[in-house]
């Protein structure tokens, strides 16, 4: 069998289906065998690693699998990742000779011949007789030493197995060591190989070549089969012998190229050519000269990135700075549009990242020139370096400062396309999923730099980008302590803690232009964003490795980070609330930054419109920042300009309630209210439109409320939404607006049920903010979903007179926790404490019977377990509650569900379902529920069960009688597993008509089961019955299921075979008429089946042909060999791509017979 | 950002650092790493030998030479700071005119793995070659006949002119050309 020829990925389907269905140890083990084979078998890497790994699951204890997965990385080209495979390889096997020569050949290839060699010789050790590892080690040792050594290759075995291996080596000595020519020359004279053999042949082909003048080999280039490896191998050795002078060798591949211009690889080697030649103008300060040769590489292969890199380059250093500019956004656009070709790996974006770093360095720090500087200030002996801004330089040239910001966005941008897509790597390891989804937006506002730096490109990148991002974030769990993150994602982390304490810098010392708004909002834009990614911990890590080196922001970042949160500790850590507390600080500063200047420029010369321009500005610096002095100073100085003199006196209050004493501003503070004074005297008052606070306010916070109020506006009764709503907008501590929404649902959610999530919604809400004011963190984890964790918080909440809202959250607390008789005892409280008769529908079922309310969440928990498989964790859950609670009966229906659930996978399989334990209950039905249980059958067990729920439980009527229809269902499908068994089993015995007759009345399901249709069409097949196969299909290839898709996709190829097969069948048995009719039939569905059907065609021709002549018949035998060579006339290019050597072989005999008939016809 | 902005156009010019390590040291970018620590090593040895012949007499010339070696060393003498360092200043490798990376296949251990790769195409993989692709090395003991069985149905027709499993007629079937003759 020629393993080339064999559809791997349809095997490894069938054989994963077969498996699923079987779960026989013969059918794991054929399923991870060909599993781990597709991986030398396939050309998609990531195809080709997952099949190995899935066949080291499949199989863990067989280490070839773990051998063969090595294998995959090697032919790939990981030589690392297939020697660190071999190395976690157990003892015992590690050192069998076939692992240890995989792991030469890997550590060989890495260019490292000595420690190869020594890894043969090991070995060698083990098994002496070993023939690749003896020519491994003798391999590795020549190319180990310079020279010498040749006689080494005495010991190595010869004959026809070993063809091959000599002819391999010998040509490798006489490339990687032209000293030894003539020892080498001599092994070939010595008779090492068959003479005359193919290896023996190619060996001399390589030697000579190796010994050849440029010219020749130039000839011997053109010669060789076009993209073909000996191709390669000829231009190699050219190249390398014109490695010494590039201008000779430009000549040479220039006239090579001139006359074979068809072919990419003499194109690529003379362009490598002009490359080095364009270096060495380069190294030799010819700026002007190289940047010629690099615009015709670029001609050449306008392609390949590294030429656009060069002739930025070299414009950079021509000084020409308007081109240079130019062509690095060139660079940049062709780096964009292989990322959107789909080039993302690692490597590559670190290529893509390079620029934007090289950019935002340079505009960071520029000499006098860069967004920031290093100002040196002598304390006494010591210089104090200390980075600060350059507000004159950005001033001047406002572009530095978005150079700087995009390009670090961008920066950072690739660094974490870098990482992947999994959720811990590019979202840095989320604690929960509104820290996930804040980061997937953050980066998401970052990636639209790429749309600003290449427009278009960058547009549609960022949105594929963004889409990535926020796919990480989907379904991201809440989690008490986040893993740690690799060093490649904490390097991504730290460059982006580093861009935001410079960000920090800006934001409290640049006085933005006011003029300049763009950039400001650019600015805002940028913190709010690269603030979700804070965290103190990278913090920390950084200002301790960076305090040696050049000065940088980070401890800057630190100091305000204490001051701000006002912490002492050594080791901060620092909650949500906290970080958005300092980013707030840092944009309200910027903020106020810019209002400050705009002020001071204007020297009080401010008109009405302006002023409230300025405050309205102020009151979103205060929704940011609501304890900064420096906003409330500013709102005071503004509003008593503009003669607003209540709302001035309001600030003044407000800046006194946030100093609390003494400030810098106190004293210029009391000369506002003196001033305010004498306008009041003068009766200057008037009253702003908004007043303090009530300016419109856009902020990001107010966009996503906006957005859910259109999606309500939608659903308007969509209570998962109303509660959705209002989590967040607890979790941001804004509660009016929590309430009012919780409001909106009670007035909307008008069904029984939904007005009691409403009013359930309104009493959690009520709850929650009280225990947000005593633990913030228990109330965010309570929100999050992790209700039991907030139980230690209401232990210290005393509960003689706590509010009704906080004792019924303390239950939903105690209840999670499956403290039952608490939770009761907190709803009971909240029920005696209510005053709202709203809630009293809320509170009095829970106070009366919490049972309800435990029957609820532990319907959720057997949900959960079934969901992923848990089947044992969901049959003892519920034992355990129909022995601890009074009320046992909705459980029965449970209990059927969950057995059920068990049934399903075991159809097929042979295996035993799991069953329930034993349950004792003290109820009146407990003989008959003893019954159900005992029952042999699993079928008869789930039916009566459900019976058992309907009548002992109202309410479960309807899902049992659902439960019992599904029941029928799996009766149904069942019936035809087992005709589809035997079926199988007919087909195998040769009785193929008996099998398919088995599956002839399998009703309207088996029209539907993929398995059914498939096992009919191929019987339909093997039986010639094409047309009705080909219905089968047709209805198959509706279905949506894997198999079927897999199955539509290959009966094409499968039909063509069974045509051709018959065709030959019918031909052998000189049936002609019918077989061309067959024949003519055929639709190939690949560029080999054409060239099969023509070859099978031709031969049908021709052996009729043939048989006239026989007959005597000379006429009718010229005219059918030369319809056969018509047929195969057509295909003999393919033939000859395709190496088809029968078709060739029977072109050739045609050509020779038919000038034979028309000399005897003549 | 509501309206794209354009990207941006500073008036400074993009300029190497001249007191860059590489320049420093008086190397490219672009060396391997063993070629830096060959070179610092060499330097590292004449300043130390210059050092010691002059003895007393040594101006501090020599030292201050050491001491810059050292912080070069610090900089890019190991993989894993020369990593650090070029991510920092990516300016020294993007504006240093060099060849794409896969112009290294034409160093002579690369065309003689190219070598092994031909002969794998020309004698089969079945051919015992040193190549990850050959068989020997999959299934060192061949394949499992009862693997093969299963494996038969998913074997294609050999449009190649392999005759194993090919369904079509093979051309020794042919009566030949011998009734043609004369």
């Amino acid at each position: 069998m020629e393993l080339s020829r064999i559809n791997w990925s349809a095997a490894a389907v069938e054989l994963a289906d077969e498996h699923h269905r079987t779960k026989t140890p013969r059918a794991r083990r054929a399923l991870a065998a060909v599993s781990s084979l597709r991986g030398r078998f396939s050309d998609d890497f990531t195809v080709a690693a997952a099949s190995a790994v899935r066949a080291v699951e499949l199989e863990p204890l067989d280490p070839m699998h773990r051998v063969r997965d090595a294998l995959v990385r090697l032919r790939f080209g990981d030589a690392d990742g297939a020697v660190a495979r071999l190395d976690a390889l157990g003892e015992g096997v590690a050192d069998l000779p076939l692992v240890l020569v995989i792991k030469a050949l890997a550590i060989a290839r890495r260019g490292e011949p000595r420690v190869a060699r020594n890894i043969a010789d090991r070995a060698l050790q083990v098994d002496a007789r070993h023939a690749g590892a003896k020519f491994l080690h003798t391999e590795a040792n020549l190319f180990a030493q310079a020279k010498g050594g040749l006689d080494k290759l005495a010991e190595l075995p010869k004959g026809a197995p070993y063809d091959a291996a000599w002819a391999d080596l010998l040509s490798k000595l006489a490339i990687t060591r032209p000293g030894d020519a003539r020892g080498v020359a001599a092994q070939l004279e010595r008779g090492v190989m068959t003479k005359g053999s193919k290896a023996d042949s190619l060996a001399r082909t390589v030697i000579a070549w190796t010994g050849a003048s440029a010219d020749e080999l130039a000839a011997a280039v053109a010669a060789q089969p076009k993209d073909s490896r000996a191709e390669q191998v000829a231009l190699g050795l050219l190249q390398l012998k014109l490695d010494d002078d590039a201008t000779n060798a430009v000549k040479i591949l220039r006239g090579l190229w001139a006359r074979v211009p068809d072919r990419p690889s003499v194109r690529r080697a003379l362009v490598a050519a002009l490359t080095r030649l364009a270096v060495d103008e380069a190294g030799a300060e010819r700026f002007a000269s190289a940047l010629r040769i690099v615009q015709a590489c670029l001609e050449l292969e306008p392609h390949e990135p590294v030429h656009h890199q060069n002739r930025a380059a070299l414009f950079t250093l021509l000084g020409e700075h308007e081109a240079s500019l130019d062509a690095w956004a060139e660079l940049d656009r062709h780096h964009y549009r292989l990322a959107l070709l789909g080039r993302l790996d690692p490597a590559s974006t670190r290529r893509y990242g390079a620029p934007h770093r090289m950019f935002a360095q340079a505009a960071r720090l520029s000499g006098r020139t860069g967004v920031f500087l290093v100002e040196e200030t002598k304390k006494g002996a010591i210089t104090e370096k200390e980075l600060v801004v350059n507000q004159e330089a950005i001033d001047k040239d406002p572009e530095q400062l978005r150079q700087w910001l995009h390009h670090s966005r961008a920066a950072l941008i690739w660094g974490f396309a870098g990482l992947g897509t999994q959720r811990d790597r590019v979202l840095l390891a989320p604690p929960s999923p509104p820290v996930a989804e804040a980061r997937a937006e953050a980066l998401c506002a970052l990636a639209q730099s790429l749309a600003v730096l290449v427009p278009d490109e960058g547009q549609r990148l960022a949105e594929r980008l963004s889409a990535r991002f926020r796919a990480a974030a989907q379904n991201a769990p809440m989690r008490y302590a986040a893993p740690e993150v690799d060093a490649d994602a904490l390097a991504v982390h730290r460059h982006a803690i580093e861009l935001y304490a410079e960000l920090a810098l800006l934001c409290i010392r640049w006085e933005p232009d006011p003029a300049k708004r763009a950039l400001f909002d650019e600015v805002m834009e940028t913190v709010r964003a690269v603030s979700t990614l804070f965290d103190e911990r990278v913090l920390e890590g950084l200002v301790a490795d960076r305090r040696e080196g050049p000065p940088t922001s980070l401890g800057f970042l630190e100091s305000i980070m204490r001051v701000v949160l006002e912490v002492s500790s050594r080791e901060v850590r620092l909650d949500p609330q906290q970080r958005k507390r300092l980013a707030g600080v840092l944009t309200g500063n910027l903020r106020v930054n810019l209002v400050e200047r705009r002020a001071a420029e204007s020297q009080s010369e401010l008109s009405r419109h302006e002023v409230e321009a300025l405050v309205e500005q102020l009151d979103l610096a205060r929704k940011d920042d609501p304890q900064s002095a420096k906003c409330e100073y500013w709102a005071a100085h503004l509003l008593m300009v503009g003669d607003f003199l209540d709302e001035a006196v309001e600030a003044i209050a407000a800046f006194h309630k946030v100093t609390k004493g003494d400030h810098p501003m106190a004293s210029r503070i009391e000369r506002i209210q003196e001033l305010i004074d004498e306008k009041r005297k003068a009766g200057r008052a008037k009253q702003r439109q908004g007043g303090i606070g009530g300016a419109p306010v856009t902020s990001r916070d107010d966009k996503d409320i906006a957005m859910r109020e259109a999606e309500l506006e939608a659903q308007p009764t969509s209570m998962h939404l109303y509660t959705e709503l209002c989590h967040e907008l607890a979790l941001a501590d804004r509660w009016r607006d929590a309430h009012a929404w919780a409001g909106r649902a009670l007035a909307r959610c008008l069904t029984p049920a939904g007005q009691t999530r409403a009013r359930e919604l309104a009493l959690e809400l009520a709850g929650l903010e009280i225990l947000g004011r005593v633990d913030t963190g228990a109330m965010a984890t309570f929100v999050a979903g992790a209700r039991a964790s907030a139980v230690p918080a209401f232990e210290k909440i005393g509960t003689h007179d706590s509010d009704a809202a906080l004792e019924y959250v303390r239950g939903l607390a105690l209840l999670a926790a499956d403290r039952r008789k608490d939770a009761q005892q907190a709803f009971q409280r909240a029920f005696e404490r209510c005053t709202r008769g709203i809630y009293l529908a809320v509170l009095r079922p829970l106070a009366q019977d919490v049972e309800t309310a435990v029957l609820e969440s532990a319907k959720k928990e057997i949900g959960d377990a079934l969901a992923e498989g848990r089947l044992r964790d969901a049959f003892e859950r519920i034992a355990e509650r129909m022995t601890s609670v009074s009320r046992p009966e909705p459980y029965v229906l449970e209990l059927a569900r969950t057995q059920l659930a068990a049934l399903l996978p075991t159809i097929g399989t042979g295996d035993a379902p799991l069953s329930p334990p034993p349950i004792r209950v003290d109820a009146p039905w407990k003989a008959e529920l003893a019954a159900a249980l005992g029952a042999k059958d699993t079928a008869i067990r789930i039916r009566l069960l459900a019976e058992l729920a309907a009548k002992v439980h109202e309410p479960s009527a309807r899902e049992a009688a659902a439960l019992i229809r599904k029941l029928d269902d799996l009766d149904e499908q069942l019936a035809m597993a087992s005709s589809l068994e035997q079926s199988t089993k007919r087909a195998a015995a040769g009785d193929i008509a008996g099998a398919l007759e088995l599956l002839g009345d399998l009703g309207p399901a088996g029209d539907k089961s993929a398995r059914v249709l498939r096992q009919r069409a191929i019987l339909l097949l093997k039986l010639e019955r094409f047309a009705e196969a080909d219905g089968e299909v047709a209805k198959l290839a509706v279905l949506a299921e894997p198999l079927a898709r897999e199955f539509a996709g290959r009966y094409p190829g499968l039909l063509f075979r069974q045509r051709i097969a018959s065709a030959s069948a019918l031909v052998r048995a000189k049936d002609f008429a019918k077989a061309r009719e067959l024949l003519a039939a055929c639709v190939p569905a690949a560029p080999d089946q054409e060239v099969e059907l023509a070859y099978c065609r031709g031969y049908c021709a021709a052996a009729d042909g043939y048989r006239a002549h026989q007959e005597g018949d000379r006429l009718s035998a010229k005219r059918l060999l030369l319809e056969a060579l018509g047929h195969v006339e057509g295909k003999l290019g393919e033939a000859r791509t395709m190496r088809h050597e029968r078709l060739l072989e029977l072109y050739g005999k045609l050509e020779a017979d038919i000038g034979i008939v028309e000399g005897t016809h003549g | 950002m509501a309206s794209q902005p354009a990207r941006p156009r500073p008036k400074t010019r993009l300029a190497i650092d001249p007191d860059n390590a590489y320049a420093k040291l008086g190397i490219s970018p672009l060396a391997s790493i063993d070629e830096i620590k060959k070179l610092l090593s060499d330097k590292r040895g004449k300043a130390m030998a210059a050092r010691r012949a002059k003895g007393q007499a040594a101006s501090g010339e020599e030292e201050a030479e050491i001491i810059e070696l050292q912080e070069i060393e610090k900089e890019i003498g190991s993989p894993q700071a020369r990593a650090a360092h070029d991510r920092e200043h990516p300016q020294n490798a993007l504006l240093t005119v060099q060849p794409a990376a896969r112009d290294k296949a034409f160093e002579p251990a690369k065309i003689a793995s190219l070598v092994t790769s031909w002969f794998v195409e020309e004698l089969g993989p079945e051919a015992m070659l040193l190549h990850p692709d050959a068989y020997w090395l999959w299934i060192p003991g061949g394949l499992d006949p009862d693997l093969a069985q299963q494996l038969q149905p998913f074997a294609a027709a050999a449009p190649s002119g392999a005759k194993s499993d090919a369904t079509s007629p093979d051309l020794p079937t042919l009566p030949g050309i011998a009734p043609l003759e004369r």
